[in-house]
């Protein structure tokens, strides 16, 4: 249903650019932070560089590399002629042989995501005329149809679900790494056909990264962002928990975080910009006294999109004025580095409702302790 | 094999220092500039990413999780890596490597000419460049940007995957077979589930979870649905047992991958014994010299007149080690391909009337034949 839909979408914004072709690519490496041509015109996510030739009457044509993956394409995509290449270049050259499209009226997208050596020949037809329409694309997935944000519903379950066994899992001895397998794993057998799953440990967190053999003991802080994926569609939380009981300072820090995230939510309203979400939460941190941190390496963004379909509307930083629409979907994280007690994080998933942000979250952060 | 990517490795990727000390990395390195010396190149850019990044990973031990990454070879000094991702990464990244210092890519435009022109002063410097072909356009532009203007650039892919990759130090077999015996573990594990009457996601998990609580760097996992015909990635839990069970498992331990196509039955199925015998008639007579044209003849000489399955159709397997593809062996291709001292990945696979199966060996080429590092069932 949302395919087509954004296939029609995208048909109306080539014809007012007086396009009347489209090759969409997609490569092998997937980031929620992009968009993905391939995905958002056909709901196939590729294994390796594959691309989509729509054509102005809707006519859409998947062309496979490997070859022996073209039959998952036939399976999972409708209405769609699939054809199997172990050459992507040769393949889509011959191909558009069939079409009388002048090279002027083409629209290529997602050179980007491709290696140099397969984006050149897209290059070259740039050269000769041809236009991106990058933006087209990304435009067409920034507001999710019902099945995608059901989507989220359900990446932020599995999220929740999760964590909530992350807590009962972890204890003393365990090392980071065996903690991280168990939560993975976990979440695989929920659904998560993916998992942006960072998880790490220390007395004094400078940011959040992979696991690794460190041995957890009394006193370390856990931080988690769990990022899992249900029909291309992402949803993450963010948390933190501490083994032991926390210091008063932790937890009186902890709740800066958790301020800054209901202030986030708050700001997160159709009309407003990425830019007035992002602001309203490092107000919070600069009314601490913390204004000095709100910058890299302190924190990185205090939230994102979350594609395939699109990053829009791209990560909620102070520079971003992208408009904030209804029915966008993405995450409010004001994870942020303390002096005082290192990195922690904090953050919840969000649709654009017609009031404002609405959390997909049924809990949201506490700094939650794990009993000795 | 291709397979999903993910949209990032979560696995544990510090630096193990005790079975890949540093002398073994100076030693590489060392290897790399005799080679430099010889072609006359007054320095080495090599880019990776997360999909392959295997120069990076011989050298220094690291790998992006998600990203890319550049890294500088001069004559002398430690190589200089520059990582994607923002510089409270970096100390992550140093943990993860042999290196002392990581630098942030964003600093390239100003960080590569400062390098170059480090290198010989003012002249025009000669550099080789490695996995600028799989460079992703913006990262492509910036580093042409700053090495066209001050140095001329020769192609070194092919030669570095030669000379760096193919032919396999002791460390890296025994680094492969300890992967290996990761597989192997997760592959019982597998093999219980199917046993217990597990459906096949199921029992794929078991084999996964198996390989992560080992503390790998990556797992790769593809079942079949389709009682062997086609392989596909997980996308969601399903009910349904498979039987005949058709799984390729890989998985990256300590920069090295193994692998194992298998396929689990619970009655003799014809199939599988076809697959299994071209499969040990390629291993059987495996010599150095062989092209993929060889390895081809050896499997058709087993004498069996079932069709070949579309995912070995073309290739009889590749190099494995630090990246999981290496050259392929391709069953048309006459030149000599497969080394002494080479670790491959053989496949034979079936799909004919009577099903479909699939299996595979990770062989190393010694001079009198290949050993096994890797099969399933053993």
């Amino acid at each position: 249903m949302a395919v087509k839909d954004r296939v029609e979408a995208c048909l109306a914004a080539l014809r007012s650019e007086k396009l009347n072709l489209l090759l969409g690519f997609t490569g092998s490496i997937h980031n929620f932070l992009q968009c993905e041509p391939v995905f958002t015109l056909t709901g196939f996510k590729t294994i390796d560089n594959c691309v989509v030739i729509l054509e102005e009457d809707g006519t859409r044509t998947l062309i496979v590399t490997p070859s022996w993956d073209a039959a998952r394409a036939d399976e999972r995509v409708s209405g769609v002629r699939v054809i199997a290449s172990d050459d992507l270049i040769k393949t889509l050259q011959e191909e558009m042989k069939r079409h009388a499209v002048p090279t002027k009226r083409i629209g290529v997208a997602g050179l980007d995501l491709l290696p140099m050596v397969v984006a050149t020949f897209g290059f070259d037809m740039l050269k000769q005329g041809a236009k991106r329409v990058d933006h087209i694309v990304r435009w067409t997935g920034r507001r999710k149809y019902p099945d995608e944000i059901e989507s989220a519903r359900k990446a932020t379950a599995i999220a929740e679900w999760g964590y909530e066994h992350l807590l009962k899992t972890v204890r003393p001895g365990m090392r980071e790494f065996e903690l991280s397998a168990e939560l993975f794993c976990h979440m695989k057998a929920l659904g998560s056909e993916d998992n942006f799953l960072l998880m790490s440990s220390s007395v004094h967190n400078l940011a959040v990264r992979p696991p690794r053999g460190r041995v957890m003991v009394e006193g370390d802080i856990i931080l988690v962002e769990l990022t899992p994926c249900i029909d291309g569609q992402f949803s993450q939380i963010c948390r933190t928990a501490v083994i032991g009981e926390p210091s008063q300072l932790l937890q009186e820090k902890y709740k800066l975080l958790q301020h800054a995230t209901e202030i986030g939510l708050s700001a997160a309203r159709p009309g407003a910009t990425a830019a007035d979400a992002a602001n309203a939460m490092d107000e919070v941190f600069r009314a601490a006294g913390y204004g000095e941190y709100c910058r890299p390496p302190y924190m990185r963004v205090r939230g994102h999109g979350l594609g395939a379909l699109s990053d829009l509307p791209g990560d909620i930083s102070v520079d971003n004025k992208i408009v904030l629409e209804t029915d966008m979907i993405f995450i409010v994280h004001p994870n942020q580095y303390i002096p005082e007690t290192g990195y922690l994080m904090c953050g919840e998933p969000v649709r654009i409702g017609d009031a404002g942000a609405e959390p997909l979250t049924r809990r949201h952060s506490m700094l939650d302790v794990v009993a000795v | 094999m291709r397979t999903m990517h993910p949209v990032l490795m979560t696995g544990v990727n510090e630096w193990n220092e005790d079975w890949l000390p540093r002398d073994e990395y100076f030693e590489r390195l060392r290897a790399l500039r005799r080679l430099m010396a010889a072609k006359g190149w007054d320095g080495l850019i090599i880019h990776g990413d997360c999909d392959r990044c295997p120069i990076v990973t011989y050298l220094t031990n690291y790998y992006p999780i998600s990203r890319w990454c550049l890294v500088f070879i001069g004559p002398e000094g430690e190589p200089r890596l520059l990582m994607a991702g923002g510089t409270r990464d970096i100390p992550a990244a140093i943990d993860q490597s042999n290196l002392a210092e990581i630098f942030s890519y964003g600093n390239t435009d100003k960080l590569l000419p400062e390098w170059i022109t480090g290198l010989r002063g003012r002249d025009r410097v000669r550099l080789a460049s490695y996995g600028f072909g799989t460079m992703r356009p913006p990262v492509y532009r910036t580093v042409a940007s700053a090495v066209e203007p001050i140095a001329d650039l020769e192609r070194a892919d092919d030669l570095l995957d030669v000379e760096l990759l193919q032919r396999k130090r002791p460390r890296e077999v025994q680094m492969i077979k300890m992967s290996s015996e990761i597989v192997q573990r997760a592959l019982d594990s597998l093999a219980t589930a199917f046993r217990c009457c597990a459906p096949a996601t199921e029992a794929a998990l078991a084999a996964e979870r198996t390989a992560r609580l080992a503390g790998v760097q990556d797992v790769r996992l593809m079942v079949s649905f389709d009682n062997g015909r086609t392989l596909q990635p997980f996308f969601q839990m399903k009910p349904a047992r498979q039987d005949p069970l058709v799984v390729y498992l890989a998985v990256r331990s300590c920069g090295y991958w193994s692998e194992a196509l298998t396929t689990l039955s619970s009655k003799p199925y014809g199939p599988l014994q076809v697959a299994e015998a071209e499969l040990d008639a390629m291993i059987g007579k495996l010599k150095p010299g062989m092209s993929g044209a060889d390895v081809s003849a050896l499997a058709d000489a087993a004498g069996t007149s079932a069709s070949r399955h579309p995912i070995v159709k073309d290739r009889a397997g590749y190099g494995i080690g630090v990246p999981l593809e290496e050259i392929s062996i391709l069953r048309g291709e006459t030149k000599p391909v497969i080394q002494e001292g080479g670790v491959y990945a053989i496949h034979a696979g079936i799909d004919g009337k009577d099903g479909a199966a699939l299996t595979s060996a990770v062989v190393h080429m010694a001079d009198d034949g290949a050993r096994v590092l890797c099969r399933y069932p053993t």
